[in-house]
Parts: C-alpha cells; sequence; structure tokens
C-alpha cells in the first residue's frame, strides 16, 4: 500500500520529521478556517504516490476582491514529510510566476518546469470564464507537480516558502528577495556574462547532447500540434452535436405531423441523433492544459541544452581561465544528462496516459452513437406490417370477447377471461400501458421491435389487440411470463407504452 | 378538363378503377418490358463553350414479354437530355390533372454541402439514377404507362420534340398557369381536398427540414473526419522520431487516415438516400398540384352556378320588362315585344347555362373520383417509400458509427501497447 512504502521513506529520510498530520493519510479538511468557503470544496484526500514523500495539489479556484483589482486564486494543498504544512493556502497565478523565477534564478543549470502562458490581449477579455480557468488551474497543478516530483527542485528554500507561508505573509517574503537585478546577476554569474555569446565564436555541437537537442525540438513541435489537432477536433465534434441536436428538433416535429410507419421511422432517426449529439457536448479538459505544458517543458529542456552548448563553445573558444569554465561546463552537462534520463521516460509515460485518455474518450462517443443509432434502427424497423395493412374502423368493431378467447386456449387464463368481459372497447390506453410496464425492460431487449405513433389507425389497432393481448398482458402482471409464441402480439403493446413514457 | 378537351385521346382507357386493389392489379408497360438508363455521355453544341455542352442519357428499352406487340422492337436504345424529359413530364402534368405525376429530379443542385454544380461527374450520376426512377414509376402507373407521347419518347429517335410541341400541351400549360395564378378561394372547399393539401405542404416543409439539417451534418462530419488525416500525418512523423513509441505511434497514424477515408463512401451513400427523400420533396410538390386542379374544377362549378344565377335574375328583370338601361334611369318599362325578345334569349342562355352547369358537375365528380383513388395509392406508397429511406438512413449512420468506434477501439489498443 502506498500508505506503508511513504512511512518507510519517512523513517529513512528525515530523522527530524514531524508529523504534523499522518502523512499518508487522507488531508483533513476538518481543519476549521477562516475561509471557511473552502470546505464548500470537495476535498479528495491527498495521498502520497509510491517513493514520493510530497504531494500537492491545486483546485479550487476562487475569485477573489482586493481594492484594487479582481483575480483568482487557487487552493493549494500539500502533504510532506518534511515540513509542517498548514491545510491549505490560496495562490494566485503572480505568486506561481515569481516562484518560477526564483526557482530557475536558484538552479539555473536545471530547466524549471514552465508555466502555463500569461493572457494574451484576447484572452484578457474572458479571463473568468469556467473553461479557461479550469484549464489554468489543471496547468498549474501539473507546473507544481511537476516541482515536487523534480529530485532537486523538491528541496528548494523557495517551494518550501511557497507551500507554507500563510497567505498574508506571502508577498512580504517572497518578494523581499526579488530585485531583478539580483535575479540577473545569479544566473549570469553561473554561465558567465560577455562568453555567453556564441555567435562568433565556433559552434561546437557536442554529439551527446545535439541528437537529444533534436528530439526535443521535434517532441515540442509534435505536441503543440498535437493540442492544437485536438482543440480543433473537439471544436468540430461540437459542431457536428449542435447540427446532430437540430435534427432531433426536426425529426420530432416531423414525427408529429406524419402518421403510419413513416412517423416510427423518423422518430426513431430524432432518437438516434440526440442520442450521436448527447457525449460530444463534454470538454476534454486535462489535455488542454497538460500538453501545451509539455511541450513548453521539452522547449525548457531544449534551452539548457543550447545554453550548455554555448557555454561549451566559449570553453573551446575561448583561451582565458579554462578550469573555471571547464568546471561549469562539466556541472552543466552533469545536470543535463540526469535531468533527460529522468525526464524523457517520464514524460513518454505522460504521453502515454494523455493519448490513451484522448482515446478513451472517442471510444466513449462513438459507443454511444452505435448504440443510439442501433435503438433507432429498432425503433423504426416493424417486421409485421401485415397484421395492420387493412384494417378498418369496421374491423374493429367486429372483434369481440369471445373471438379474443379463441386465441387463448390455455385453462389457467379462464380467470382473466372474465376480467375481459369488463375491457370495454373505450378503455382507456393509459390502463394498457401501466398493465404493461414490467414489460418495458423487455421491449430494449427484444429483436421483433416494432413502433406505431400517433396515429389513428394505430391507435384503434392498439384498442383492438388491447383485447386480444389483454389475456397476455395480465399473465403477464401476474405470473411474469413471456408467451414467446404470442410475441407478435405483445409488441404493439410495447410500444405504446412507450409512446406515453416519452 | 374532361378527357375530350386532352390532345391526346388516351390509348387505351383503363378498365374502372375503382380501388386502390384494382389500381395494383392494373396493366403496366413495366409488367412487359425493362427499362434502365445505362449510362451519360457529354456533348456539345458545336461551340467549346462550357454553356454549351449538356448531358444525355442512354434509354435502354428491353421487352421481357415475347408476345407485346405494343412497342416496335425487341431492343431500342435512344439517347435523351433533360430538358426532354422535363418536356415529357409537363406534358404528363397537363393531360392527367388528376394524377400525381412523378417527379423529376432537381434542376439545379439543391441542398449542397460541397461545391458541385450540374456538370459534376457524381451529379450527372445521380441524375440518371433519379432519371431512371422516373421513367420506371411512370411505366408502373396504370393510367399513365400507356400515353402514346410517352411511348414515343421511349422509342421515337426523330422528331420526337416536333410531335410533343405539337399536341399544343403547351398551350395548355400556359393557360393553366394563367388561371392557377389568380388564388383560388372557393365558397365552399372540399374538406378532404383541403386536408390533402395541407398535409402535402407539411410534408414538403418537413422533408426539406430534414434535408437542410442532413446536409449540415454531414458537412460537419465531412470536416471532422478529414481532420483526423492531419492527426494520422502527425503520428507518422512523430513514430519517426521516437524509438520505443514509435511502432505503436505508426499503427495508430494509420487508423486515423482509415477514419479519414471511411467518411467518403459514407457520404455517397447518403447522397442517394437524400435523393429518394429528394423525390418525395417535389411529390409532395405534385400532391398540392393536384388539389390546385381539383379546386380549379370545383372553381368553374362555382362559378357556372354564380352564371346561372345571374342569369336567372336578369331574366326576371327582363320578364319585369326592366332590362335596359333606360328603366334604371328613367324607370320606363320596355314595350312587349322587347319584353318577350329579350325573355326569350335569356331563356335560351339558361338553359346553355344549366347544361354547363350539369357538364361542370360531372367533370368535378369524374375528377374526384379518379383522385381518391390516385391519393390513396400514393399514400401507401409513399408511406412505404419513406420509411424505407429513413431505415436505409438510421441503418447508414449505424454502419458509420461501428467504422468509427472499430477504428478508435483500434487505436486505443495500439496506444496501450506502446511501452
Amino acid at each position: 500500500m502506498a500508505s506503508e512504502s511513504s512511512s518507510a521513506v519517512l523513517e529513512l529520510n528525515d530523522a527530524d520529521a514531524t508529523d504534523a498530520d499522518a502523512p499518508s493519510v487522507m488531508d483533513a479538511p476538518s481543519a476549521a478556517d477562516a475561509l471557511g468557503a473552502d470546505d464548500a470544496h470537495a476535498t479528495t484526500p491527498l495521498i502520497m504516490e509510491h517513493g514520493y514523500d510530497i504531494a500537492v495539489k491545486v483546485d479550487a479556484p476562487m475569485k477573489q476582491l482586493s481594492t484594487l483589482e479582481t483575480f483568482v486564486t487557487y487552493r493549494v494543498r500539500c502533504v510532506c514529510a518534511r515540513w509542517p504544512t498548514p491545510p491549505h493556502v490560496r495562490r494566485r497565478y503572480n505568486h506561481f510566476k515569481l516562484l518560477h523565477r526564483r526557482l530557475a534564478a536558484a538552479h539555473p543549470l536545471v530547466a524549471a518546469p514552465p508555466l502555463p502562458p500569461l493572457h494574451s490581449a484576447r484572452q484578457q477579455l474572458d479571463r473568468y470564464s469556467p473553461a479557461f480557468v479550469a484549464v489554468r488551474c489543471l496547468a498549474l497543478h501539473a507546473f507544481l507537480e511537476s516541482v515536487a516530483k523534480h529530485p532537486i527542485l523538491t528541496h528548494s528554500e523557495d517551494f518550501r516558502l511557497f507551500l507554507t507561508t500563510p497567505d498574508d505573509d506571502l508577498d512580504k517574503v517572497f518578494k523581499s528577495e526579488n530585485s531583478a537585478l539580483n535575479l540577473w546577476g545569479l544566473s549570469t554569474a553561473l554561465y558567465g556574462g560577455g562568453e555567453a555569446k556564441p555567435a562568433n565564436g565556433a559552434r561546437v555541437k557536442d554529439p551527446e547532447f545535439s541528437a537529444a537537442a533534436e528530439y526535443l525540438q521535434s517532441l515540442q513541435s509534435k505536441l503543440s500540434g498535437l493540442c492544437a489537432l485536438s482543440a480543433k477536433l473537439y471544436k468540430g465534434s461540437v459542431a457536428l452535436s449542435t447540427e446532430l441536436c437540430g435534427m432531433r428538433r426536426v425529426c420530432d416535429a416531423w414525427a408529429v405531423q406524419a402518421g403510419g410507419r413513416c412517423a416510427a421511422a423518423v422518430a426513431g432517426c430524432g432518437a438516434g441523433a440526440s442520442a450521436a449529439a448527447a457525449p460530444r457536448a463534454r470538454a476534454p479538459l486535462r489535455y488542454r492544459a497538460a500538453l501545451p505544458l509539455l511541450a513548453a517543458y521539452a522547449g525548457a529542456h531544449l534551452d539548457k541544452i543550447r545554453s550548455r552548448d554555448a557555454l561549451h563553445a566559449a570553453y573551446v573558444a575561448g583561451n582565458n581561465a579554462t578550469d573555471d569554465v571547464h568546471n561549469r561546463l562539466e556541472q552543466a552537462s552533469e545536470a543535463l544528462r540526469s535531468e533527460l534520463t529522468d525526464w524523457i521516460p517520464k514524460t513518454r509515460t505522460e504521453i502515454r496516459t494523455l493519448l490513451l485518455e484522448l482515446a478513451d474518450r472517442q471510444v466513449a462517443i462513438h459507443t454511444q452513437t452505435l448504440m443510439g443509432w442501433e435503438h433507432a434502427l429498432k425503433l423504426s424497423t416493424e417486421d409485421i406490417s401485415e397484421m395492420f395493412k387493412t384494417v378498418s374502423k369496421s374491423a374493429v368493431q367486429n372483434l369481440s370477447p369471445t373471438k379474443c378467447r379463441n386465441l387463448t386456449p390455455e385453462t389457467e387464463r379462464d380467470i382473466d377471461d372474465i376480467d375481459m368481459e369488463n375491457y370495454s372497447n373505450d378503455s382507456d390506453i393509459q390502463d394498457v400501458s401501466q398493465l404493461d410496464m414490467s414489460n418495458i425492460q423487455d421491449d430494449f431487449k427484444s429483436d421483433a421491435a416494432e413502433k406505431s405513433v400517433k396515429s389513428d389507425l394505430n391507435s384503434d389497432n392498439v384498442k383492438s389487440d388491447a383485447k386480444n393481448d389483454n389475456s397476455d398482458v395480465k399473465s403477464e402482471v401476474n405470473g411474469d411470463r413471456l408467451d414467446a409464441s404470442d410475441d407478435s402480439f405483445l409488441d404493439p403493446l410495447k410500444n405504446f407504452s412507450e409512446v406515453d413514457l416519452s | 378538363m374532361s378527357t375530350e378537351d386532352s390532345p391526346i385521346k388516351l390509348s387505351r382507357s383503363p378498365t374502372k378503377i375503382e380501388t386502390v386493389e384494382d389500381f395494383e392489379s392494373q396493366d403496366t408497360l413495366l409488367k412487359h418490358v425493362d427499362i434502365s438508363i445505362v449510362e451519360s455521355e457529354k456533348r456539345a453544341n458545336g461551340t467549346l463553350h462550357v454553356r454549351d455542352h449538356y448531358t444525355v442519357y442512354l434509354i435502354d428499352l428491353k421487352v421481357t414479354d415475347p408476345d407485346y406487340k405494343m412497342v416496335q422492337s425487341k431492343i431500342s436504345t435512344i439517347w435523351r437530355r433533360y430538358t426532354e424529359f422535363e418536356q415529357i413530364h409537363d406534358y404528363l402534368q397537363v393531360t392527367y390533372p388528376h394524377v400525381v405525376i412523378p417527379p423529376l429530379p432537381e434542376k439545379r443542385v439543391l441542398y449542397a454541402w460541397r461545391k458541385s454544380d450540374t456538370t459534376d461527374p457524381e451529379f450527372v450520376e445521380r441524375r440518371r439514377a433519379g432519371l431512371e426512377n422516373f421513367l420506371l414509376r411512370v411505366a408502373s402507373h396504370p393510367r399513365l404507362c400507356f400515353d402514346d407521347q410517352f411511348i414515343n419518347f421511349l422509342q421515337q429517335e426523330h422528331g420526337w420534340r416536333e410531335t410533343i410541341t405539337d399536341s399544343g400541351y403547351l398551350l395548355q400549360a400556359e393557360n393553366k398557369l394563367k388561371s392557377l395564378s389568380v388564388s383560388i378561394r372557393l365558397k365552399k372547399p372540399d374538406a378532404e381536398i383541403e386536408g390533402v393539401k395541407t398535409y402535402g405542404k407539411q410534408l414538403e416543409t418537413n422533408l426539406g427540414n430534414f434535408l437542410y439539417t442532413r446536409s449540415k451534418i454531414i458537412e460537419k462530419n465531412y470536416a471532422l473526419c478529414k481532420l483526423h488525416a492531419n492527426y494520422g500525418k502527425l503520428f507518422s512523423e512523430w513514430s519517426v522520431i521516437e524509438k520505443e513509441m514509435g511502432d505503436g505511434l505508426q499503427k495508430a497514424g494509420h487508423y486515423f487516415d482509415s477514419i479519414a477515408d471511411s467518411i467518403e463512401s459514407v457520404a455517397e451513400d447518403e447522397e442517394q438516400l437524400a435523393d429518394q427523400l429528394k423525390e418525395y420533396l417535389f411529390y409532395a410538390a405534385a400532391l398540392q398540384q393536384l388539389c390546385a386542379n381539383h379546386e380549379a374544377l370545383q372553381r368553374a362549378l362555382e362559378n357556372a352556378h354564380d352564371a346561372l344565377n345571374n342569369r336567372i335574375a336578369e331574366r326576371n328583370r327582363a320578364a319585369a320588362g326592366k332590362s335596359g338601361l333606360m328603366s334604371r334611369l328613367f324607370g320606363t318599362t320596355d314595350p312587349d315585344i322587347v319584353r318577350d325578345q329579350s325573355t326569350r334569349a335569356l331563356d335560351a342562355k339558361i338553359l346553355a347555362d344549366r347544361d354547363n352547369i350539369e357538364k361542370a358537375k360531372r367533370d368535378l365528380e369524374d375528377f374526384t373520383r379518379k383522385t381518391s383513388v390516385e391519393i390513396e395509392y400514393f399514400q401507401k406508397q409513399k408511406d412505404k417509400d419513406l420509411h424505407e429511406s429513413l431505415v436505409g438512413f438510421i441503418t447508414l449512420q449505424v454502419k458509420a458509427a461501428k467504422k468509427n468506434l472499430q477504428a478508435w477501439t483500434q487505436i486505443k489498443e495500439c496506444l496501450q501497447n506502446m511501452p
């Protein structure tokens, strides 16, 4: 179980682990906090995964108003073995941005996981739209999770500060060391200022990393391409769904006016169309968050490779202080190597999961569509049209209980026959349908389904056949026995009951 | 419009057709010959302008009944173009106003969802099928199939155009149009005919809506499926750079391509079904035409009645001696001679009027009798045909959904088998 292994990890790693909360157990929402609204959000238990001693989650976006501006905050929850954490904190996008910057500055050799992008000017218009906020929430979650799982970055001080500082103090803590000059100084110190321009020097392509660089580049383009395609696919799917709803409306209007078998077929069409439309409506969001991030991550790694190459070029071209540069070069190469070997397989798995999700969704859509249309087919085909071909009103009146009795030779139905005397010609259709409730389930399974909808001829038929079938129906209600041989008689009633239900 | 007025006398008057059963048991041309349109060809009027190109269709006639003497030769073929079909159709409309005339396939492309015009080979093929269907329907209708002009249409190589224009149907058609353009307001409309007319309008609207939404759906679906081709491309390119995932991606890419291709055949099949529905769209219009004809006859009867009433009133006035303008102005009465003369003249006219009424009544009854059978037969046919078409549509959707599902299941499998 995950809990056991992570507690084992606990003991090994941290001598001074303070079990503030039993970390591997649920993140109890009972901790009363000032922001009572957070309790309203569903809290899924935060469980650490196997092999990790930290778990983070970003969810529950909420709009907050301050005096100057309105913004969205996200609830960040963390469960960690290394330090005590408050049950949750609220962070906004800017905080995430700061964290990213500081991480990048503090660990220049390591590619920091990328953030979801800022708003473009157009998106400013709908920055509170639920879809956008949800996508961003997922993206931030992915970001924070990749930081948490990163072997180096997870121990960074900034990360800890980010997760543990209570909301009000966060600005002070984070902002205090955050002067742009400082950051720039740090990164340049590590990579050397002027020498970082390889344009003039020889372009050295280390074979070890050039293959990786190429791979990352194509991977990046593929991922962004995949994301764009999936977005288009979803949009196209929604458009199709709208049109299918339109067809359903048309079919319904037509079925009301048409008569006979035609109406049945039309109604079937409508049903099929609506069934096909329904499953496409939901928006898949995770891929929209995750794929661009992965692409950006690949890009970030690519950048690091390029920086390393620059350094290498400088090393090869320049003649100064070779030792220092060489050390730095080695550091960079080593960092990159470990990073890539770690990141690439994990990313592959993640891509695979995402693709499978997409495929699953499509499979679900098409399965539902297929079922809908098959049901429609059943609704509209009838195979005993002969029965109703030339029924006229006189034929209905000719039917009498005595004639019905002839059709039911079995003795146990005699009792039912007595009831049939009371079954008058103008019995309410409703009665029939109620009696048929028990047959509803069989409708969908029977192969010889037939549908006659809303035509006078058929209602007459039903009335007449009601007498025929009464015995069958009553036996159904009594003993739940399906008379297989008289299946054909049962069908019109079944489907007429469908009319009442729909 | 009685049979004496029609330009061509019916070659053989069908035996009394009282009910739908009689209808179905009647002899038709189709029981003795096989008709089909086998191919189409492009021809030009000499110039090479695109506008002067037209398509002709080859009608193939095979006599299956060895003893059938009506048709000239055993096997005959003839080339006809769409306008000639239109001519025979209009002729039939004028000559048999009590029959629901089978419609022609569309003249221009209706409910188009991709750019196409009447010269598209696909459209020509569909039109060929539609024209064949038209011929078969006419040939299976007991009242229409033995018409001389129709038989000539099927066989007469030369000079058919002259023959048909000689029949003067054009003039009749124009007259009819003029009379119908005045909206007919009857004093006592026939309830049944009104019902049929309303039904026809409803059917037209419903079918129109259905065809419109269908074209929208296939348009969106087509675009969506073609999108999958991009997926296929992406995946194949990607599989090149990946090592372990490569195989899975490649296979998935193939399935994506198959999705993109599968929509073509679905679109074609759906188009054929749409053509069947379009036929009934036009049929609904023909049904309304029939109702209009009936109304015209009713109108004629009402007019005749009105004429009679006016005449009687006039005669009474004449008998009272107040026929002239002078009497109205000055109140004088006519001298006896004038009175007698005018009265007698008017009496004669009254007799003529009464005859007119009788004739109009007979026409109307005749028409109504024939029409009711026609309408009943049409309803039966329509019910069956529409049901068939719609079931075909649903079946096609089922097939398409199955194909999609299969492809995506395969894709999922490929992805799952990736390391």
